[in-house]
């Protein structure tokens, strides 16, 4: 194993693609992070509204959903539901094998939730009402979309479920990525976002930046911008045949 | 099965070994802390695995974590009723709980494995 870094690799801020490259690109994140022990954060959104579904559901899973019918879809590494990738930013974040952070198992979801929320609250200059982790959970593990579970680690708004995370675990590291909902997706109706729950709140441009930032900081990581190089961005490509879809 | 006759991974895998039979599951350590399984995928019978390789994987609260081959050889029995008895796991993670039956290719391997005491130090040793 090699000596995990203290210094964590902000990769990207807010750029959109399509399905199957961000599922390629947190793969190689997670593989790369093995190879160097380097931590990684990406914040991202997608090219066109995409359907992402967990790594154990069949390919099947919202066929009598015609809302989503003719959507790309990728199959995600990490578990959980079904998620319409529409309005959202998506971050992921890789811990690698031996920080101290890739013990946490679930707790990670908390600590990475409540960076978020805080960001948030920040911008808000004030509390959200109703913005927090949530509080109860129902056990609805059997909707197929991930936004109408109900999980102990959620960022909630009232009753509504603005962020959502999961996991893979490969050889000691860990990829974590997450969608928070920014506002209602025609194909996802019943799902709504923060500009629908909290209007008065205007995120700014750099908001994914700062997302990716606060996420490192709650790690307790030092940061680092490096993009994507052409090289790097040809090993992610040639990684997108493995994630067919979108 | 009594853990004092197994050895174990670092990877929390677990090895009964009799003859050039290894059965293989995960420790009731790893059980606990990955919490709520809901998924667990094992490989067909005949799939040849080098030791390290992953042969399965399983879900617990939306994390898919790999399954590791403690030791190299070919898989000749699947506990195919586990998916649907993941509570065995939990209540029998040394017995109920089995994965996989591999042929080893050298019994010997499993030398190098920790011991009971040893992987017990290793759990504490390493934080989780």
């Amino acid at each position: 194993m090699v000596t995990p870094s203290s210094i964590c690799r902000i990769v990207e801020t807010g750029t959109a693609h399509p399905g199957r490259w961000n599922m390629a690109c947190d793969e190689w994140l997670l593989d790369t992070a093995l190879q160097n022990g380097q931590p990684a954060v990406r914040t991202y959104a997608w090219s066109h509204p995409t359907v992402s579904l967990g790594y154990f559901q069949q390919p099947d899973t919202l066929e009598s959903n015609s809302l989503v019918a003719g959507l790309d879809q990728v199959r995600r590494l990490s578990g959980g539901g079904a998620i319409v990738h529409h309005h959202e930013w998506t971050y992921s974040c890789v811990v690698p094998a031996g920080d101290p952070n890739s013990a946490r198992g679930s707790d990670l979801y908390n600590v990475v939730h409540q960076s978020i929320i805080d960001e948030l609250v920040t911008l808000a200059n004030g509390p959200i009402p109703g913005l927090g982790l949530r509080e109860t959970v129902d056990g609805s593990d059997g909707p197929a979309l991930c936004f109408a579970r109900s999980a102990a680690e959620d960022v909630v708004c009232g009753k509504h479920k603005l962020l959502g995370s999961a996991q893979r675990r490969r050889r000691g590291a860990v990829l974590q990525h997450g969608s928070l909902l920014l506002r209602s997706s025609t194909h996802a109706p019943e799902f709504f976002g923060l500009e629908d729950l909290v209007p008065e709140l205007v995120l700014p441009g750099n908001f994914p930046r700062l997302m990716a930032q606060a996420i490192a900081a709650s790690l307790g990581w030092q940061l680092s911008h490096k993009p994507i190089s052409d090289a790097e961005l040809q090993e992610i490509s040639q990684r997108t045949d493995l994630h067919p879809g979108g | 099965m009594d853990p004092a006759t197994l050895k174990f991974s670092k990877s929390h895998e677990w090895l009964h070994l009799d003859g050039n039979i290894a059965t293989v599951g995960i420790t009731d350590f790893a059980v606990e802390a990955l919490t709520d399984l809901v998924f667990v995928e094992l490989p067909e019978v005949g799939r040849t695995l080098d030791a390290g390789e992953i042969f399965g994987e399983v879900e617990s609260v939306k994390a898919v974590s790999d399954l590791y081959a403690p030791v190299a050889g070919e898989v000749t029995e699947v506990n195919t009723g586990l998916p649907d008895d993941l509570d065995a796991l939990g209540e029998d993670p040394f017995g109920r709980g089995w994965m996989i039956r591999v042929n080893v290719s050298d019994a010997s391997a499993a030398d190098a494995l920790l011991d009971e005491t040893a992987y017990r130090e290793h759990c504490q040793s390493a934080g989780h």
